[in-house]
């Protein structure tokens, strides 16, 4: 009874079985006239406009710039929000005289940063920057914070047991201790940074994978659009995927202990 | 290196026949809470020598991991002096080591047993001595099959026997140890206790360990400190006068056993408190 | 009404210390002294106040504000309701949450703006559209931390359901909902910055009415001290709102244990 219990929950079967069932019909009400929004292509229209984007370099150049812009702002925002982090976590006194203030910025949705952005760098990059750092920010920031509150008080006192210097505490059991709810930061700030360079480049920044989408659907090319969104929540998975590679190729001991978030 | 370290090579000792290495006098422990003050430690007083295994038993609640803490540096005393080598305490010392009940928050889960061996000492000496004491240290302990695990993969009494490595790896002149052996189960806990008495006899290592098992207070100690009460007070000290080398089934059938035994009991029943 | 302030004192008790708030002021009133006036930049904070009132004069800015807030509220509710059930009866039957998880996840992985043309383009530039993007977004995370939550329930506690032969209704009813209410609170907390996002997104794409079409409006014209006093209201907009919910998260789950509070 468990062996085939495993075997068949390896292949998802009534999953499979689904998204098949839904792509067919859809396909089915398209091509037979039954649904007649004009603008709703057939999945195997879908399929064709994403090999026209691949074949014409378009998507290339459109992920390539998403791309770039993702990873800069996260960049920017992790080194930043582990700093002020760390900071914060180790020192009561600064705690008490900014928690307050991030709280009250911390709610602020990213977007509400796109015209002031616009204001002040016009279409480019730093305008897209500008958007995502600051909302990518805090996930890092907590995160930080928290897993340094989190260290054990036991683990200080091994530190003065040995008579640890304050610096030799922060980097030989704090930042270990604290990485796993730091790596959880890392994550969470990077789908957030791709969520909101979309955003920034729908209404800010005329370049990459958000503007395509809003381009093609302007442009009334349904079937591009459809792939255009397709490739974004690709590259979401994948940009994804590629950090938890790189934490455990890096961390292995604290990817481990943060498997599961 | 299993030379035994004789009992005149501390590491930092300025009149090398300074028998004596801990001195409490009159120490008291006051802590503030929201509420008030609570005095949790009242003039104690003992000293401990060099080579010995100083036990300190009482019943829970009186202030013994407290205690451990001041010999460590880690809390004041309110009144009172620690002098330490003939040197007065104010923060942990050189000499001394802490050895922590909660073994798995005391060790770094995230290091293996080499590494963790070798915390004290990193940034301290060359890489290659630090090599060096971390083996040896391990080979103590008996864990040197297991120098690349980690702490997470170990039982209990492995665990604590790499936070015992890690402490000695530092050459101290004492451990202090608080209820290091109170989380383990029975058999663990007397191979653990023996592990103990040879590692102090092969490095000289004096040993302040406290604990709330009155049969292990006796069979571990050399001399025995009993402190009962709220706040806690000595209200006995005295030499365990049994043979050596201990063993578990042979000297716990002792009467002398026995007779220390009941004079712990006695000495905190004493101080009956409601 | 003392009794009410009393019930309340607990709650203000996990205010953070307010001399935090000394950073955020100390940089208005340095950026207020450097440039007191208007720029097409950096206009001083007194300048964004001069704007709102300006706002209030000219345009209907308790209507644009209200247009947002309402679509948004709206919206949060259509998705709790859809989300919770659905994500109850996912979770409930396994044969569903296998047949349906792959396409969840599929749809998940979409970041909800990338939908907004999409909605735009099928249904239309109007208040629909709005709110189908608005609840099409909210409603994942309510609904994946729903289901996860249903199939984490103590299985002892199902057993309990057993021994006191509870019909399957009841025991959704009186065991699961209760026990899925903390994870549920988790994806509504989770959802909301979300659905303020698009409002406002699907308000700067389509010029619908609301406070994201005002900004977008007063920066093509350039007006940078409006942009910035909108840019405040909508942070107001957003803290009290984040605040409301944490108040009514915390009454809600005062009689749970404190370990299942989402933090």
């Amino acid at each position: 009874m468990p062996s085939t219990a495993i075997r068949t929950a390896r292949i998802n079967g009534p999953g499979l079985l689904t998204i098949v069932v839904c792509a067919l019909l859809w396909e089915v009400l398209v091509r037979g006239g039954v649904i007649q929004y004009s603008y709703l292509p057939a999945p195997t229209a879908i399929l064709a406009g994403l090999y026209e984007l691949l074949s014409t370099g378009q998507l290339w150049a459109d992920t390539a710039h998403t791309l770039q812009a993702v990873i800069m702002g996260w960049a920017i925002a992790v080194a930043t929000g582990i700093a002020l982090g760390l900071m914060l976590g180790v020192s009561p006194m600064l705690r008490r005289y900014s928690l307050a203030s991030i709280e009250v910025l911390r709610p602020m949705p990213g977007i509400a940063f796109v015209p002031v952005a616009l204001l002040l760098f016009g279409f480019s990059l730093k305008t897209e920057l500008v958007v995502i750092v600051l909302p990518a920010l805090w996930p890092v920031l907590i995160n930080t914070m928290g897993g340094v509150a989190g260290v054990h008080p036991r683990l200080f006192e091994v530190g003065a047991t040995f008579r640890l210097s304050r610096a030799s505490v922060v980097v030989k059991i704090v930042i270990p201790a604290a990485l796993p709810s730091i790596l959880v930061g890392l994550r969470l700030s990077l789908t957030l940074a791709l969520v909101l360079a979309i955003v920034a480049e729908m209404v800010g920044n005329p370049t990459g994978l958000g503007y395509a989408v809003v381009r093609d659907q302007q442009a009334l090319r349904p079937a591009l659009m459809f792939a255009d969104v397709i490739v974004i929540g690709i590259l979401g998975i994948l940009l994804n995927q590629a950090l938890m590679q790189l934490i455990w190729w890096l961390f292995p001991a604290a990817s481990r202990r943060t498997r599961g978030a | 290196m299993s030379a035994p370290a004789t009992a005149a090579e501390p590491r930092f000792d300025p009149s090398p026949a300074h028998d004596l290495l801990f001195s409490c006098s009159g120490v008291s422990v006051v802590l503030s809470h929201a509420v008030g003050d609570r005095k949790i430690l009242d003039d104690i007083t003992f000293d401990v020598h060099r080579g010995e295994v100083f036990t300190i038993v009482g019943p829970s609640g009186t202030g013994k991991t407290t205690l451990i803490r001041v010999l460590g540096g880690l809390t004041p005393a309110a009144t009172g002096s620690v002098h330490i080598n003939g040197r007065l305490l104010s923060g942990p010392p050189e000499e001394a080591v802490i050895v922590f009940q909660d073994y798995s928050h005391a060790l770094l889960q995230w290091r293996t047993v080499a590494r963790n061996v070798a915390f004290g000492l990193e940034g301290r000496m060359v890489q290659a001595e630090i090599d060096e004491r971390v083996h040896s240290a391990v080979e103590l302990v008996k864990l040197d099959k297991n120098a690349n695990d980690y702490p997470w993969q170990l039982s209990g009494g492995m665990q604590q026997r790499v936070q015992i490595a890690r402490a000695l790896a530092v050459r101290p002149s004492v451990l202090l140890m608080d209820e290091p052996f109170a989380a383990l189960d029975a058999m663990t806990k007397a191979t653990l206790q023996d592990e103990l008495h040879r590692v102090r006899d092969e490095t000289g290592t004096s040993i302040i360990f406290v604990t709330h098992d009155i049969e292990e207070a006796v069979y571990l100690g050399d001399r025995i400190a009993v402190i009962t009460g709220s706040p806690g007070r000595i209200a006995r000290t005295f030499e365990v006068d049994l043979p050596k080398p201990r063993d578990q089934i042979a000297t716990r059938q002792l009467p002398a056993f026995l007779e220390f035994r009941y004079a712990v009991h006695q000495a905190i029943g004493l101080d009956a408190h409601a | 009404m003392r009794a009410f302030i009393k019930r309340m004192g607990p709650l203000l008790v996990n205010l953070p210390p307010l001399r935090g708030l000394l950073p955020l002021v100390a940089f208005l009133v340095v950026w207020q002294l450097v440039q007191p006036g208007p720029s097409p930049y950096f206009p001083g904070p007194f300048e964004w106040w001069r704007a709102t009132l300006r706002l209030a004069h000219r345009t209907d800015l308790a209507a644009a504000f209200l247009s947002t807030a309402t679509t948004f509220l709206l919206g949060l509710a259509l998705a709790i309701v859809f989300g919770g059930v659905m994500g109850v009866l996912i979770g409930v039957s396994a044969f569903i949450n296998r047949a349906l998880h792959p396409l969840l996840e599929f749809m998940r992985a979409i970041p909800p703006p990338a939908t907004v043309p999409v909605a735009a383009l099928l249904i239309g530039y109007n208040e629909a559209m709005k709110l189908v993007v608005i609840v099409l977004a909210a409603l994942w995370p309510i609904l994946l931390n729903t289901s996860a939550a249903v199939r984490q329930i103590d299985p002892l506690l199902l057993d309990v359901a057993r021994t006191f032969r509870l019909r399957r209704a009841d025991t959704i009813w009186r065991i699961t909902v209760p026990s899925v209410v903390p994870a549920l609170l988790l994806g509504i907390r989770v959802a909301i910055p979300l659905t303020i996002i698009l409002a406002l997104l699907v308000e700067m794409l389509t010029s619908l009415p609301g406070i994201g079409a005002l900004m977008i409006q007063a920066q093509r014209n350039f007006q940078s001290s409006e942009v910035y006093a909108l840019l405040v209201l909508i942070g107001l907009f957003g803290l009290i709102v984040n605040d409301a919910f944490v108040v009514i998260e915390t009454v809600i789950l005062r009689s749970w244990p404190p370990r299942v509070a989402g933090t």
